[in-house]
Protein backbone atom coordinates (compact mmCIF):
# COMPACT_ATOMS: atom_id res chain seq x y z
CA UNK A 1 0.00 0.00 0.00
CA UNK A 2 1.40 3.18 -0.91
CA UNK A 3 1.61 5.71 1.80
CA UNK A 4 1.43 9.55 1.83
CA UNK A 5 1.20 12.21 4.53
CA UNK A 6 -1.56 15.22 3.22
CA UNK A 7 -2.66 18.14 5.29
CA UNK A 8 -5.72 20.06 5.12
CA UNK A 9 -6.61 21.26 1.36
CA UNK A 10 -3.53 19.20 0.69
CA UNK A 11 -4.75 16.45 -1.86
CA UNK A 12 -3.44 13.27 -4.07
CA UNK A 13 -4.43 12.70 -7.76
CA UNK A 14 -5.34 9.12 -8.65
CA UNK A 15 -4.65 8.60 -12.62
CA UNK A 16 -6.06 11.88 -14.54
CA UNK A 17 -9.61 11.44 -13.58
CA UNK A 18 -9.38 11.08 -9.91
CA UNK A 19 -8.70 13.90 -7.10
CA UNK A 20 -8.81 13.04 -3.30
CA UNK A 21 -8.58 16.33 -0.95
CA UNK A 22 -8.17 16.54 2.41
CA UNK A 23 -10.58 19.12 3.52
CA UNK A 24 -10.46 19.03 7.28
CA UNK A 25 -8.78 17.09 10.15
CA UNK A 26 -10.69 17.59 13.39
CA UNK A 27 -9.89 14.92 16.58
CA UNK A 28 -10.00 11.32 15.03
CA UNK A 29 -12.19 12.08 12.15
CA UNK A 30 -11.00 14.24 8.49
CA UNK A 31 -13.37 15.20 5.97
CA UNK A 32 -12.34 14.26 2.30
CA UNK A 33 -13.15 16.04 -1.29
CA UNK A 34 -13.21 13.61 -4.17
CA UNK A 35 -13.65 14.60 -7.47
CA UNK A 36 -14.04 12.04 -9.80
CA UNK A 37 -16.00 10.82 -13.52
CA UNK A 38 -19.51 9.94 -13.44
CA UNK A 39 -18.36 6.58 -14.12
CA UNK A 40 -16.10 6.14 -11.20
CA UNK A 41 -18.98 5.59 -8.08
CA UNK A 42 -17.29 6.26 -4.82
CA UNK A 43 -18.62 5.18 -1.43
CA UNK A 44 -17.93 4.62 2.28
CA UNK A 45 -16.23 0.99 2.14
CA UNK A 46 -18.22 -0.59 5.15
CA UNK A 47 -21.44 0.48 3.28
CA UNK A 48 -20.58 -0.70 -0.04
CA UNK A 49 -19.90 -3.47 1.57
CA UNK A 50 -22.92 -4.72 3.30
CA UNK A 51 -25.06 -3.50 0.27
CA UNK A 52 -22.78 -6.10 -1.88
CA UNK A 53 -23.35 -8.57 0.89
CA UNK A 54 -26.99 -8.49 0.94
CA UNK A 55 -27.23 -8.81 -2.66
CA UNK A 56 -25.31 -11.38 -2.66
CA UNK A 57 -27.56 -13.23 -0.08
CA UNK A 58 -30.38 -11.55 -1.95
CA UNK A 59 -29.26 -13.25 -4.96
CA UNK A 60 -30.22 -16.93 -3.55
CA UNK A 61 -33.53 -16.23 -3.18
CA UNK A 62 -35.93 -19.75 -4.36
CA UNK A 63 -38.94 -17.17 -4.06
CA UNK A 64 -40.67 -20.11 -2.04
CA UNK A 65 -41.78 -18.35 0.64
CA UNK A 66 -43.04 -15.16 -1.28
CA UNK A 67 -46.64 -17.19 -1.49
CA UNK A 68 -46.77 -17.58 2.68
CA UNK A 69 -45.66 -13.38 2.62
CA UNK A 70 -48.99 -13.13 0.48
CA UNK A 71 -50.78 -14.84 3.11
CA UNK A 72 -49.55 -12.86 5.59
CA UNK A 73 -50.30 -9.53 3.86
CA UNK A 74 -53.79 -10.65 3.11
CA UNK A 75 -53.89 -11.39 6.78
CA UNK A 76 -52.86 -8.23 7.79
CA UNK A 77 -55.29 -6.64 5.84
CA UNK A 78 -58.52 -8.66 7.27
CA UNK A 79 -57.53 -7.69 10.16
CA UNK A 80 -57.20 -3.88 9.93
CA UNK B 1 -36.93 -12.13 -27.14
CA UNK B 2 -36.76 -15.62 -25.48
CA UNK B 3 -34.41 -15.82 -21.98
CA UNK B 4 -33.44 -18.85 -20.03
CA UNK B 5 -34.16 -18.52 -16.41
CA UNK B 6 -33.42 -21.02 -13.42
CA UNK B 7 -36.41 -20.19 -11.60
CA UNK B 8 -39.41 -20.04 -14.48
CA UNK B 9 -37.70 -21.54 -17.25
CA UNK B 10 -37.90 -20.15 -20.74
CA UNK B 11 -39.87 -17.15 -20.88
CA UNK B 12 -40.69 -14.79 -23.95
CA UNK B 13 -40.66 -10.98 -23.11
CA UNK B 14 -40.83 -8.24 -25.63
CA UNK B 15 -36.87 -6.84 -26.44
CA UNK B 16 -38.48 -3.74 -24.99
CA UNK B 17 -39.24 -4.50 -21.47
CA UNK B 18 -35.55 -4.75 -20.71
CA UNK B 19 -33.65 -3.07 -17.92
CA UNK B 20 -30.40 -1.97 -18.65
CA UNK B 21 -27.90 -1.46 -15.03
CA UNK B 22 -24.84 -0.11 -17.28
CA UNK B 23 -23.02 -0.63 -13.91
CA UNK B 24 -24.59 -3.42 -13.11
CA UNK B 25 -26.03 -4.66 -9.39
CA UNK B 26 -23.17 -3.73 -6.45
CA UNK B 27 -21.53 -7.40 -6.63
CA UNK B 28 -22.66 -8.27 -10.22
CA UNK B 29 -20.65 -5.77 -12.20
CA UNK B 30 -21.08 -8.11 -15.23
CA UNK B 31 -24.41 -8.49 -15.30
CA UNK B 32 -26.10 -5.25 -17.02
CA UNK B 33 -29.33 -6.57 -18.26
CA UNK B 34 -32.20 -7.00 -16.58
CA UNK B 35 -36.41 -7.72 -17.06
CA UNK B 36 -38.84 -7.12 -13.75
CA UNK B 37 -41.48 -9.76 -13.56
CA UNK B 38 -44.49 -9.82 -11.66
CA UNK B 39 -44.07 -12.63 -9.03
CA UNK B 40 -46.41 -15.03 -10.76
CA UNK B 41 -48.02 -15.88 -6.81
CA UNK B 42 -49.34 -12.42 -7.22
CA UNK B 43 -48.97 -10.10 -4.12
CA UNK B 44 -46.81 -6.66 -4.12
CA UNK B 45 -43.26 -8.79 -5.28
CA UNK B 46 -41.47 -8.57 -8.63
CA UNK B 47 -38.54 -10.82 -9.56
CA UNK B 48 -35.01 -8.78 -10.70
CA UNK B 49 -34.71 -11.50 -13.60
CA UNK B 50 -31.40 -11.16 -15.22
CA UNK B 51 -31.43 -11.46 -18.70
CA UNK B 52 -28.11 -13.27 -19.81
CA UNK B 53 -27.87 -15.12 -16.61
CA UNK B 54 -30.42 -17.45 -15.51
CA UNK B 55 -29.50 -18.36 -12.20
CA UNK B 56 -29.26 -14.26 -11.21
CA UNK B 57 -32.52 -12.83 -9.95
CA UNK B 58 -33.65 -10.87 -6.99
CA UNK B 59 -37.33 -10.41 -5.38
CA UNK B 60 -38.07 -6.21 -4.93
CA UNK B 61 -40.86 -4.80 -4.43
CA UNK B 62 -41.88 -0.80 -4.39
CA UNK B 63 -40.59 -0.01 -1.19
CA UNK B 64 -44.25 2.66 -0.80
CA UNK B 65 -46.27 -0.77 0.12
CA UNK B 66 -44.47 -1.32 3.10
CA UNK B 67 -42.67 1.77 4.25
CA UNK B 68 -44.42 4.66 3.10
CA UNK B 69 -42.38 7.45 4.15
CA UNK B 70 -39.34 6.30 2.55
CA UNK B 71 -37.48 8.26 0.63
CA UNK B 72 -34.86 8.68 -1.61
CA UNK B 73 -32.62 11.47 -2.19
CA UNK B 74 -30.86 10.96 -4.99
CA UNK B 75 -27.98 13.21 -6.28
CA UNK B 76 -27.31 15.08 -9.39
CA UNK B 77 -24.52 12.54 -10.29
CA UNK B 78 -26.66 9.83 -10.16
CA UNK B 79 -29.50 11.24 -11.90
CA UNK B 80 -26.91 11.99 -14.97
CA UNK B 81 -26.00 8.76 -15.05
CA UNK B 82 -29.31 7.06 -15.59
CA UNK B 83 -30.05 10.01 -17.97
CA UNK B 84 -33.09 10.94 -15.73
CA UNK B 85 -34.43 14.30 -16.85
CA UNK B 86 -37.79 14.45 -14.89
CA UNK B 87 -38.49 13.06 -11.65
CA UNK B 88 -41.66 11.83 -13.10
CA UNK B 89 -40.06 9.14 -15.25
CA UNK B 90 -38.00 8.14 -11.85
CA UNK B 91 -39.28 4.86 -10.55
CA UNK B 92 -37.83 3.15 -7.23
CA UNK B 93 -37.69 -0.39 -6.13
CA UNK B 94 -35.68 -2.45 -3.26
CA UNK B 95 -34.65 -5.65 -3.04
CA UNK B 96 -35.84 -8.59 -0.21
CA UNK B 97 -33.91 -11.05 1.09
CA UNK B 98 -35.95 -14.11 1.36
CA UNK B 99 -35.32 -16.75 3.79
CA UNK B 100 -37.67 -19.59 5.09
CA UNK B 101 -40.44 -17.54 7.19
CA UNK B 102 -42.03 -14.61 5.64
CA UNK B 103 -42.01 -13.07 8.67
CA UNK B 104 -37.94 -12.31 8.34
CA UNK B 105 -38.31 -11.22 4.84
CA UNK B 106 -36.25 -8.15 4.84
CA UNK B 107 -35.69 -5.12 2.77
CA UNK B 108 -32.55 -2.96 1.60
CA UNK B 109 -33.19 0.42 1.98
CA UNK B 110 -29.85 1.62 1.98
CA UNK B 111 -29.20 0.30 -1.72
CA UNK B 112 -32.17 1.10 -3.70
CA UNK B 113 -32.74 0.84 -7.18
CA UNK B 114 -33.60 3.65 -8.79
CA UNK B 115 -35.12 3.58 -12.59
CA UNK B 116 -34.93 5.51 -15.78
CA UNK B 117 -38.75 4.35 -16.65
CA UNK B 118 -38.73 6.18 -20.31
CA UNK B 119 -35.52 5.07 -20.99
CA UNK B 120 -35.42 2.07 -18.99
CA UNK B 121 -31.97 2.65 -17.88
CA UNK B 122 -30.90 1.89 -13.94
CA UNK B 123 -28.64 1.69 -11.60
CA UNK B 124 -27.78 0.88 -7.49
CA UNK B 125 -26.94 3.75 -5.68
CA UNK B 126 -25.63 3.84 -2.12
CA UNK B 127 -28.13 6.39 0.15
CA UNK B 128 -25.95 8.45 2.95
CA UNK B 129 -28.16 7.78 5.64
CA UNK B 130 -27.82 6.71 9.26
CA UNK B 131 -31.68 6.04 9.25
CA UNK B 132 -31.78 2.97 6.74
CA UNK B 133 -30.03 0.02 6.70
CA UNK B 134 -29.83 -2.91 4.30
CA UNK B 135 -32.11 -5.09 6.68
CA UNK B 136 -35.86 -3.86 7.23
CA UNK B 137 -38.40 -6.19 7.91
CA UNK B 138 -41.24 -5.62 5.81
CA UNK B 139 -43.65 -7.29 8.59
CA UNK B 140 -42.44 -5.23 11.60
CA UNK B 141 -42.22 -1.61 9.68
CA UNK B 142 -39.16 0.05 10.28
CA UNK B 143 -37.75 -1.84 12.35
CA UNK B 144 -34.51 -3.48 11.71
CA UNK B 145 -33.64 -6.97 11.52
CA UNK B 146 -30.30 -8.27 13.83
CA UNK B 147 -27.87 -9.39 11.83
Amino acid sequence: MLVLSRGPEQAICIGEDVEVTVLEVRGDCVRLGIRAPQSVPVHRKEVYLAIREENARAARADGGTLDGAIRLLRAEEVTR
Amino acid sequence: MRIETTRFGAIDVPGDRVISFPRGLIGFPQVTRYILLDHPGGGPFQWLQAVDAPAVAFVATDPRVFFPDYTVPVSREEVAAIGLEDGRDAAVIVILVVPKEPEGITANLLGPIIINARDRIAAQIVLDSSTYTTRHRIFERGAAAPC
